[in-house]
């Protein structure tokens, strides 16, 4: 006999437990779904190396393959965390289990956020070092300038996803890409409790609906309440685009406020998901 | 154990229950009773907290079901109709689902392994959906969770499993546990319920201990044509006429769950009318 934790919100006994569960009943499906990743990059950079005569593998095509693959594979997992919860004979076993809402909410956020975004980039480098060197090496052997110049293409580098040198500017200076990155898995581990049936699809539809609406509102509310040749850009209102220098007049929030929306857009979103996910569950009915 | 006080509960615009009302006590196996669709699970399921009361009030083991305690959730073992057991071994699946359940027994679960004679070596998804159920029964009981609750656990059962299920069950019983049994394979209890409840269009409408079943109604077989004719509901066999009686006289007999029930949906007014 054993004693049971007397916190009915979270004890870290009972998230282990419910951690080692859960790993050895999905373990399988985990390890195959990274080989899987795996291989299907392995073929993409092999076609890139191929069909691209010049810069085989530059470090852009690098960050692509790599957040195409992240937002892709991420958002489809993320989908099929709360899966079970849409049909009955696999909700009423998961729903008993003696384990608060808390605990399972977290046991899904850490396979399904944290430890997926890692096992996914270790899988990528595992696949992009070699074909780097795979690109380099035909660089090595057959040395050539870029088109119609005397310049020599460099050898490849390898993305690093941390400093995100070479990766377009709203990464490189912001890791917007990186930040958006886990507000969508959110968004998709929201819709896969929400949506009992096609999950993935209908989170898509949702978004979709969700970015079509934002941008009607910018476009035919916030825009014609401006004056003539004034512009929208989110937080602040301008006579110019911020293109060369400061513009003639504008409307903006304090500073603080300012930064402080930039940054709950940057990473208030995730955790905002992660709330609703968990008032979802705890109202779940099977 | 259970106190279940004018529960109401709608599927979107079915209403299913409509100020339903139910003790139910430790050391009874109690037999859930109704036609398809009279909302047997969603009671189940309501008691179990996967379903929540529109109206009313459920307690169970002194919690609230709906909040789905983890305290409330391992002193409870719900056994549903349709499941599916991860594609893992049985003992491994054992290993790592067992510490949620603080009393569970593993001798008491080898115990109803071997009497349910289930191969315990093999992948839980190689097994038939008999034996994964009584893999899911042998589990329950030696969780030892003092609420047990079985939607149709003799569906997919073989004969003899059937009687095994009866033995283990009655075997299982003591004064802390309460076990409550919907199906409709009444057949199948016979000689393990204790108590007989039926439900019909959300409503209980009958719901007696089999003891006072017995000492209120006379079960017997007649030939006699002024006996069946009185009686509170007969069924013509080959061995004459199996009848339901009130039982004026204390006379012993075997109340036949099947024609019980058939009796209450036909003649439900006059029979309750005979319970003081």
């Amino acid at each position: 006999m054993t004693t049971a934790p007397t916190n009915q919100l979270f004890s870290f006994t009972r998230w282990r437990l419910l951690l080692a569960k859960h790993w050895i009943e999905n373990r399988r499906r985990y390890i195959l779904s990274l080989l899987a990743i795996g291989g299907l990059l392995t073929i993409w950079c092999g076609f890139l190396i191929i069909m691209d005569a010049y810069a085989p593998l530059d470090v852009n095509m690098q960050f692509a393959a790599y957040f195409v693959g992240l937002f892709l594979t991420g958002a489809l997992y993320s989908s099929m965390l709360f899966a079970d919860l849409g049909t009955k004979k696999e909700a009423l076993p998961w729903l008993s289990l003696p384990a608060s809402h808390l605990e399972k909410l977290l046991c899904a956020l850490l396979f399904g956020t944290f430890l997926f975004f890692i096992a996914y980039t270790l899988v990528f480098y595992l696949v992009d070092i070699p074909m780097v060197e795979w690109a380099n090496s035909i660089l090595r052997n057959h040395p050539r300038n870029w088109p119609n110049t005397n310049i020599r293409i460099p050898p490849v580098s390898i993305y690093n996803i941390f400093t995100g040198d070479g990766a377009p500017i709203p990464e490189k200076e912001d890791h917007l890409f990186l930040s958006f990155y886990f507000a969508v898995q959110a968004a998709f581990l929201l819709g896969s409790i929400y949506f009992p049936r096609y999950a993935f699809i209908k989170t898509v539809v949702a978004v979709v609906l969700f970015t079509l609406g934002f941008i009607v509102f910018q476009r035919g509310v916030i825009y014609p309440l401006l004056p003539t040749g004034w512009y929208n850009n989110f937080f602040r209102w301008s006579t110019d685009l911020y293109e060369s220098g400061p513009p003639k007049s504008e409307v903006r929030l304090p500073l603080p406020i300012e930064n402080l929306l930039t940054l709950l857009g940057q990473i208030g979103l995730p955790p905002f998901f992660w709330f609703v996910t968990y008032i979802r569950l705890k109202e779940k009915e099977v | 154990m259970v106190n279940i006080q004018n529960l109401h509960f709608a599927y979107r615009r079915r209403p299913v229950f409509k100020g339903l009302d139910l003790e139910l006590q430790p050391g009874h196996i109690y037999g859930l009773f109704g036609r398809n669709g009279t909302g047997k699970s969603t009671l189940l399921r309501n008691i179990a907290g996967f379903l929540f009361p529109q109206q009313g009030h459920i307690e169970a083991l002194g919690f609230t079901p709906g909040k789905r305690q983890p305290a409330f959730l391992g002193k409870l073992f719900h056994i549903p109709e349709d499941f599916q057991l991860p594609d893992i071994t049985l003992a491994r699946w054992i290993q790592y689902m067992s510490p949620f359940y603080p009393d569970f027994n593993p001798q008491q679960f080898e115990h109803y392994t071997r009497e349910f004679a289930i191969p315990t070596f093999s992948g839980l998804r190689e097994l038939s959906y008999g034996q994964q159920k009584k893999i899911l029964i042998s589990l329950a009981l030696a969780t030892n969770a003092p609420l047990l609750l079985m939607d149709e656990p003799t569906n997919g059962l073989d004969i003899h499993s059937k009687s095994q299920f009866r033995k283990v069950i009655a075997g299982a019983l003591d004064e802390e546990k309460c076990i409550l049994i919907s199906t409709h394979q009444i057949k199948d209890l016979e000689n393990l319920i204790d108590n007989i409840t039926i439900l019909e269009e959300g409503r209980i409408i009958f719901n007696q201990p089999m003891n006072r079943i017995a000492e209120t109604l006379l079960f017997k077989l007649s030939f006699d044509a002024e006996e069946t004719a009185q009686a509170l509901y007969s069924e013509s066999s080959l061995r004459g006429h199996a009848i339901i009686l009130p039982n004026t006289n204390g006379e012993d007999s075997r109340p036949d769950l099947e024609m019980l029930y058939k009796a209450v949906l036909l003649n439900g007014k006059t029979i309750n009318a005979l319970f003081p």
